[in-house]
C-alpha cells in the first residue's frame, strides 16, 4: 500500500477500494430492507478502516452524503420536502462551522444528533417507521456522533465506532441503514469543518468517553424496555458528550493578566 | 487501591459536591415534596435522595471539574480537590459520572417527570451556565438559578406525578431568589472573580444597578409565595414570616447601596440565605396542618 509520510491518497487503490466497499454495502442496505445486519457492520468497518487508512475525510464524505443522502431521502421519508430541509440544515451547520472562526465543536455534534429527529418526523407521519424505532435510531446517531467526535479529537481510536455497530443490530433494517449511514457522515463532515477552522473550545476525552458509555447504556435500557431509564440515559449521555466539546477557553482578561 | 484510599477518594468527591450547597438544595427538594403532599414512603424518601446527591452533587461536581483552570487561579478555590492535585481529572470524572449515573437512574425510578426536572437541572448548569454562559456574560448566573429550581421542581414532581403550577411556582421561589444570593457572593468575592476574568453584576454593572437587581429579587419572593397561596389556599403564615425577612432584608440592602463594602455584602449573603429555607421549612408545615384541618371538618 503506498503510503506517504503515515498517510494514502484517495487516489491510491487500496483506498479507493475499501471506500468502495463500505459505500456499496450502505447503498445496498439502504435500497434493500431484507440484507442481513452484518452487512450493516460490514458497511462500517470498511468505512473506519477507509477513514483510518485515508486520514482525509473530506472526499469519502462529500461522496456518501450525496449519493446515501439521497437515497435515503428518497426511500424512507414521507415526505421528501422535509427530509431535505434536514439534509440542507446539516449543511448549513456544517458551512457556518468552517465560515465562522469561534463556532463551537458542540455545534458538530448537537447538529449530527438532532437533524436525524428532524428528518424521522416525515418518517414517522408516513407510518414507515415506529415510534420506538425512530428513538433507537436517534439514540445510536448520538452514540456514533460522539465517538467520532472522540476520535476526531484524537484522543479515542477511529475504530472504536464499531463497538456501537452491534448495537444497530436490534433496530428494524430501515432504521439502522438510515441511522448508521446519516449520523456517520453527519458527525464526520460537521467535526472535519470545525477542525479546518479551528475552535475555541477544547475537548475533553474523559467527558466524551463517559458520555459515550452512559448513552449506550440508555439504549440497551432502551431495548429491554426500560423507556423512562433508557431516555434519561441517553439524554444525559449526550449532555456529557456536548459537555465535552465545550470545554470553554480562559476568559481574555484573565488571559492578559 | 487500598480501601483507605478509596475512602479518601470518595471524601474528596464528595467535597466537590459543595454539600453546604448541596443541603439547601435538598431542603427545597424535600420542602417541595412535603408541600406536594409526599408520604412517608421510606423508599421514594431514599430515591430522592439519591437523586438529590447524583444529580445536584453531581452537576455541582462536573462543574467544579470543568472549571478547574480557573479554580487554580482564585486563591478561594486553589485548594479545591482537582487545583489542588489531591484528585486526578481522571479518577474525578469516572466518580462524577457514577454519581450523575445514580442520580439520573434514581430520579428515573420516581417517575418521568422527576428525570424530567433532573435533565432540565443538568442541561441548564453544565451547558448552558459553566460552559457557555459563565465566562462572557454576567448574567449567566440567570441559566444557572434555573438549574438551582429544579430540586424544587423535582420534589413536588415526586410527590405529585406531575409538573404543575404549583410546583413551577416553588420552583419559581428559589429561581428569583438565587440571584440575590449569588451575586452578592461574587461581590465579596470581587477581587478572586476579576482576577479570573469573570464577568459579574456587580463587577459589570456598578453597585446602584445591582442593588436595585437586589430590591427587585427580594420583592419577588412574596409575591410569587402570594401566587402560590392563591392557588393552594395555605401558606399565609409562611408569607407573614417571609414579608418580614423581606423587610429586613431591604433594609440591609439599603445600607449596602449607601455604603457598599465586603462587610455589608458578607451580611446579606447571611440574611439572604435563610429566606428561603424559611419558606421551604414553613410551607410544608402549614401544608400538613390544612391537611388535618380538611380531616377535622370531614370527620
Amino acid at each position: 500500500m503506498p503510503v506517504e509520510n503515515g498517510k494514502c491518497r484517495i487516489t491510491d487503490p487500496p483506498c479507493l477500494l475499501l471506500a468502495g466497499t463500505g459505500l456499496l454495502a450502505l447503498l445496498a442496505i439502504v435500497y434493500d430492507t431484507t440484507i442481513p445486519f452484518s452487512l450493516a457492520l460490514t458497511s462500517l468497518i470498511a468505512l473506519s478502516l477507509a477513514i483510518k487508512i485515508l486520514y482525509n475525510y473530506k472526499y469519502i464524505v462529500s461522496i456518501i452524503i450525496l449519493i446515501v443522502g439521497s437515497a435515503w431521502l428518497l426511500t424512507f421519508t414521507g415526505n421528501p420536502r422535509l427530509g431535505l430541509l434536514g439534509l440542507i440544515l446539516t449543511y448549513l451547520a456544517s458551512i457556518i462551522a468552517s465560515a465562522r472562526a469561534g463556532v463551537n465543536a458542540g455545534l458538530a455534534v448537537f447538529s449530527s444528533s438532532s437533524v436525524p429527529f428532524i428528518v424521522s418526523f416525515p418518517a414517522q407521519a408516513g407510518g414507515v417507521w415506529n415510534p420506538d424505532a425512530i428513538r433507537l435510531a436517534s439514540a445510536c446517531c448520538v452514540l456514533m456522533a460522539g465517538l467520532v467526535s472522540a476520535s476526531l479529537s484524537g484522543k479515542m481510536h477511529p475504530l472504536s465506532i464499531t463497538i456501537v455497530a452491534p448495537l444497530v443490530a436490534v433496530l428494524p433494517p430501515q432504521a439502522a441503514a438510515s441511522s448508521t449511514a446519516i449520523a456517520f457522515m453527519l458527525a464526520i463532515s460537521t467535526a472535519e469543518a470545525i477542525k479546518m477552522v479551528g475552535c475555541p473550545f477544547s475537548v475533553d476525552s474523559g467527558l466524551l468517553f463517559y458520555g459515550t458509555i452512559t448513552g449506550i447504556i440508555g439504549v440497551l435500557l432502551e431495548c429491554t424496555g426500560l423507556n423512562v431509564l433508557g431516555i434519561g440515559l441517553w439524554a444525559t449521555g449526550f449532555l456529557l458528550q456536548l459537555a465535552g466539546v465545550l470545554i470553554p477557553p480562559l476568559p481574555l482578561r484573565s488571559r492578559a493578566s | 487501591m487500598g480501601q483507605s484510599r478509596l475512602l479518601e477518594r470518595i471524601k474528596l468527591l464528595l467535597v466537590m459536591t459543595k454539600p453546604t450547597q448541596l443541603a439547601l438544595l435538598m431542603w427545597t427538594m424535600y420542602g417541595a415534596y412535603f408541600i406536594g403532599g409526599g408520604s412517608l414512603n421510606l423508599k421514594t424518601l431514599l430515591l430522592l435522595f439519591l437523586t438529590g446527591l447524583g444529580s445536584a452533587g453531581g452537576v455541582t461536581a462536573l462543574n467544579m471539574y470543568i472549571e478547574s483552570d480557573i479554580d487554580k487561579i482564585m486563591p478561594r478555590t486553589s485548594k479545591r480537590p482537582l487545583p489542588s492535585g489531591a484528585l486526578s481529572q481522571k479518577e474525578a470524572i469516572a466518580g462524577i459520572t457514577l454519581l450523575i449515573l445514580v442520580g439520573t437512574i434514581a430520579a428515573g425510578l420516581i417517575n418521568k417527570w422527576v428525570m424530567l426536572a433532573t435533565l432540565i437541572g443538568l442541561y441548564f448548569d453544565i451547558i448552558a451556565y459553566t460552559e457557555i454562559a459563565k465566562r462572557s456574560t454576567e448574567w449567566s448566573l440567570l441559566f444557572g438559578s434555573v438549574a438551582g429550581s429544579m430540586p424544587a421542581l423535582g420534589g413536588w414532581a415526586a410527590a405529585t406525578g406531575k409538573i404543575s403550577l404549583p410546583g413551577v411556582l416553588l420552583a419559581g421561589i428559589v429561581y428569583v431568589w438565587q440571584p440575590l444570593h449569588v451575586a452578592f457572593i461574587h461581590y465579596y468575592y470581587y477581587n478572586d472573580y476579576s482576577r479570573a476574568g469573570i464577568p459579574t453584576i456587580p463587577g459589570e454593572l456598578g453597585t446602584g444597578t445591582f442593588a436595585l437587581l437586589a430590591v427587585f429579587s427580594v420583592i419577588m419572593v412574596p409575591l410569587i409565595l402570594f401566587i402560590f397561596i392563591v392557588f393552594e389556599k395555605y401558606g399565609i403564615i409562611t408569607l407573614i414570616i417571609t414579608i418580614i425577612l423581606v423587610i429586613k432584608s431591604l433594609r440591609k440592602i439599603k445600607l449596602f447601596s449607601i455604603n457598599p463594602s465586603r462587610e455589608a455584602a458578607r451580611e446579606m449573603i447571611k440574611y439572604a440565605s435563610p429566606l428561603v429555607g424559611v419558606v421551604f421549612l414553613l410551607l410544608p408545615l402549614e401544608h400538613i396542618l390544612a391537611v388535618s384541618v380538611q380531616l377535622k371538618l370531614l370527620f
